[in-house]
């Protein structure tokens, strides 16, 4: 219906309830009425199908009635704990899946499908090409850095002994696999030509790969098998260096890729990317232990951060235990489910809580918003 | 102490039966169900008594009747063919603590009276307060329902007339007891407010009067549109049909129809008196416009001899405010139609 027709029969029923007259029944006692029991029933939503629909013919006639169940509605919200706000329900779901899967929705959803898949194949096949571009283009910039990497690989173990870094640290990264192999390589092949030794401009460039490919590589250098060692190897060297270890934060944690513009044409995923930064831009693997150190001791305090947060975030109150979560206090047996809203100081908060008194420590004794499950209820006091 | 004042033949009415009258099954089968049900009642008063964190020392076999009541009344009356395990599943949802709380209150056992009072003061309080003016009257009302609860009187038949013995056990206590106040609160204000009505009665015959003098008719207008009068008259007839239409909706349409327009609630409110989502609520309004407007269309047309011309200009008139002018003639109707159902009835 259109939506004028509907504001026609919205002013007639406006209009119709204006002239309603009120139907003096007989006492609320009689048996015409519900009682009291029905309508508390009625009200905590508790009745069969059938009853419900032999009540509401009442209600609908009885305004008496009607004004209790409406009283009862709202002084304890008890018909709350069958609506779902925040949960969609089962039954829209299908409609909305049988909406989706309807002609008119298919006819646009179709060539997008197939338009995203045309984009997903030229991007798979980006990414296989990816690695060898990248390669290709910068090969002739590191190629004398590669020769002098090969130079020293053979000689990679005492280097690190120069530099008071345990040799077995690398060398097992290094065989942990081939990429791994080739960042133990970078990594000694620096390590042995030294900073000091090692050409301005290549240098240059390995920090500003370091600082914006390292995010790439932070998933894989953070990897458990090869965390431990190489950290303590380069810990004072990357102290020396504290501006490039804080870009390479700052590229971890904000920039990502869109800060990559001389790489753009390499970066087709993370994955790809972090192939390409292993096989091609292996000065960098310099930094790359001393930031997974760095790395490591910060996910350490994060963790410390977040075992103390835990901590801090877990209270117990009455027997209950209560976990925040996005301000919000929530009763660990809370599943998710509709709740009854109480708002406190409210009337209705007043009488829950004359009702329930048990429920009065977890308003007052938890801040905020809470969720706690009480007698197979869900409250939320906000 | 005020008290309230029910026909204790009301109150006997309102005393569940457990008998079964069963139309169309044969002696036998009715006395299956009635042992099924004694069975079924006696399991599920031993398991209530087993849940109940006090059980009073109340006996099974009394909380057996109160369970055979319940579900009688609850569920029988509906579903006169639930199976074993739908009883059962029912008998294992009541309330066993407030239960066996409130049957022990009957039976006089003291300590069960003092936990009642203690627990439920609040809960009465606050309900009383609720419903009345102020805090006197409030305090008046709770006594009020104390007085009630507590059974003084005892019918013919030596039953304790207290309202105890109406509950079930489906829902809360506390939210029983809210009802309870809100009844009794009711009839008072109705009690003393019957003079007002008396003052109403005689403005509708002020009405009535009126409308006579303009010599209306009242129940078959001569209807055309393109008159001023008769397009009056045209809207009036509108809203017969409407009110007729509403009269057709299914219940939870109707009671919806009543909350939202005639209590004015808030569509959340609405819905939730409905156990319904707002959003819910306001598509089944939705829903019901468009089958309101269906139905209206149909009577002026079919039955009135309107065309679909008519019937939309009538309705985009009466929607830009013609609705103002025809409230006597409304009004008056609606006097004559009360006027007729007296008669009738």
């Amino acid at each position: 219906m259109k939506p004028a027709n509907q504001n026609e029969i919205d002013v007639l029923l406006r209009s119709l309830a204006r002239r309603n007259d009120r139907v003096v029944s007989a006492p609320l006692g009689s048996a015409e009425h519900l009682d009291a029991d029905e309508l508390n029933a009625f009200a905590e939503g508790i009745v069969t199908e059938r009853a419900r629909s032999r009540y509401s013919a009442h209600l609908a006639e009885c305004d008496d009635c009607r004004a209790i169940a409406v009283n009862l509605t709202q002084s304890t919200g008890f018909a709350a704990p069958r609506l779902a706000p925040d949960v969609t329900p089962s039954p829209s779901f299908w409609q909305q899946l049988s909406g989706f899967l309807s002609y008119p929705v298919l006819r646009f959803v179709i060539p997008a499908i197939v338009l995203a898949s045309i984009i997903g194949i030229g991007v798979v096949a980006l990414r296989q090409d990816g690695p060898g571009e990248f390669v290709a283009k910068h090969e002739p910039t590191q190629q004398p850095n590669m020769d002098q990497a090969n130079q020293v690989v053979p000689s990679q173990s005492p280097i690190p002994n120069e530099l008071n870094a345990p040799a077995p640290s690398t060398q097992p990264v290094a065989g942990n696999s081939p990429a791994e192999a080739r960042r133990g390589e970078s990594a000694g092949s620096v390590a042995g030509v030294g900073p000091s030794e090692a050409p301005a401009p290549l240098q240059k460039q390995s920090d500003d790969q370091v600082s914006k490919a390292t995010p790439t590589f932070a998933p894989d250098l953070s990897a458990p098998a090869e965390a431990p060692a190489p950290a303590p190897a380069y810990a004072e060297r990357d102290r020396a260096q504290p501006l490039r270890e804080e870009a390479a934060k700052k590229g971890a944690d904000t920039e990502q890729f869109s800060a990559r513009p001389q790489a753009k044409e390499s970066v087709t995923s993370n994955r790809a990317a972090t192939t390409v930064g292993a096989a091609a831009n292996e000065p960098k693997q310099q930094k790359a232990p001393g930031l997974m150190g760095a790395r490591r001791d910060n996910e350490d305090k994060d963790k410390n951060k977040t075992d103390t947060s835990e901590r801090e975030d877990t209270r117990t109150v009455a027997g209950k235990r209560f976990v925040r979560q996005n301000n919000s206090w929530i009763d660990t047996a809370y599943q998710q489910r509709a709740t009854t809203n109480v708002k406190r100081g409210s009337e209705q908060y007043r009488a829950l809580v004359a009702d329930e008194t048990g429920l009065r420590p977890f308003a007052e004794q938890l801040g905020g918003e809470v969720i706690v499950v009480w007698k197979g209820r869900a409250y939320r006091f906000y | 102490m005020p008290s309230k004042t029910l026909p204790s033949a009301s109150r006997t009415s309102r005393r569940v039966s457990i008998d079964f009258t069963i139309a169309d099954v044969g002696p036998q089968a009715v006395s299956h169900k009635l042992e099924q049900l004694d069975k079924l009642s006696a399991e599920g008063a031993k398991r209530l008594l087993a849940r109940a964190a006090d059980d009073y020392g109340v006996p099974v076999t009394s909380l057996q009747q109160r369970i055979k009541a319940t579900l009688q009344k609850h569920l029988l009356r509906d579903e006169d063919d639930a199976s074993p395990a739908v009883i059962t599943e029912f008998v294992d949802k009541l309330q066993a603590d407030d239960l066996c709380l409130i049957v022990a209150c009957e039976q006089g056992n003291q300590r069960a009276w003092d936990d009642l009072v203690e627990r439920f003061s609040p809960t009465v309080r606050s309900a009383a307060r609720g419903a009345s003016s102020n805090e006197e009257a409030a305090e008046d009302l709770a006594q009020s329902i104390w007085a009630e609860l507590h059974g003084l009187r005892r019918g013919e038949d030596g039953q304790p007339t207290g309202k105890l013995a109406y509950y079930s056990g489906r829902g809360s206590l506390a939210g029983w007891l809210r009802a309870v106040v809100a009844q009794l609160a009711i009839d008072q204000h109705r009690k003393q407010s019957r003079l007002v009505q008396t003052e109403e009665d005689a403005d509708f015959d002020r009405i009535v009067q009126s409308s006579n003098q303009h010599e209306w008719s009242g129940r078959e207008p001569v209807v055309n549109p393109e008159d001023q009068t008769s397009r009056k008259l045209a809207a009036a007839e509108m809203q017969r049909a409407l009110a007729n239409a509403v009269q057709q909706l299914a219940a939870e349409d109707r009671l919806l129809v009543k909350l939202y327009y005639f209590d004015g609630l808030r569509l959340k409110e609405a819905g939730a008196v409905l156990g319904v989502h707002e959003a819910t609520a306001s598509r089944r309004l939705t829903r019901v416009h468009t089958e309101l407007r269906r139905q209206v269309e149909s009577v002026l047309m079919n039955d009135k001899g309107w065309t679909k011309s008519e019937t939309d200009e009538a309705f985009s008139k009466f929607a830009v405010g013609l609705d103002t002018d025809i409230e006597p003639l409304l009004a008056a109707d609606n006097v004559l139609t009360k006027k007729e159902n007296e008669i009738a009835g």
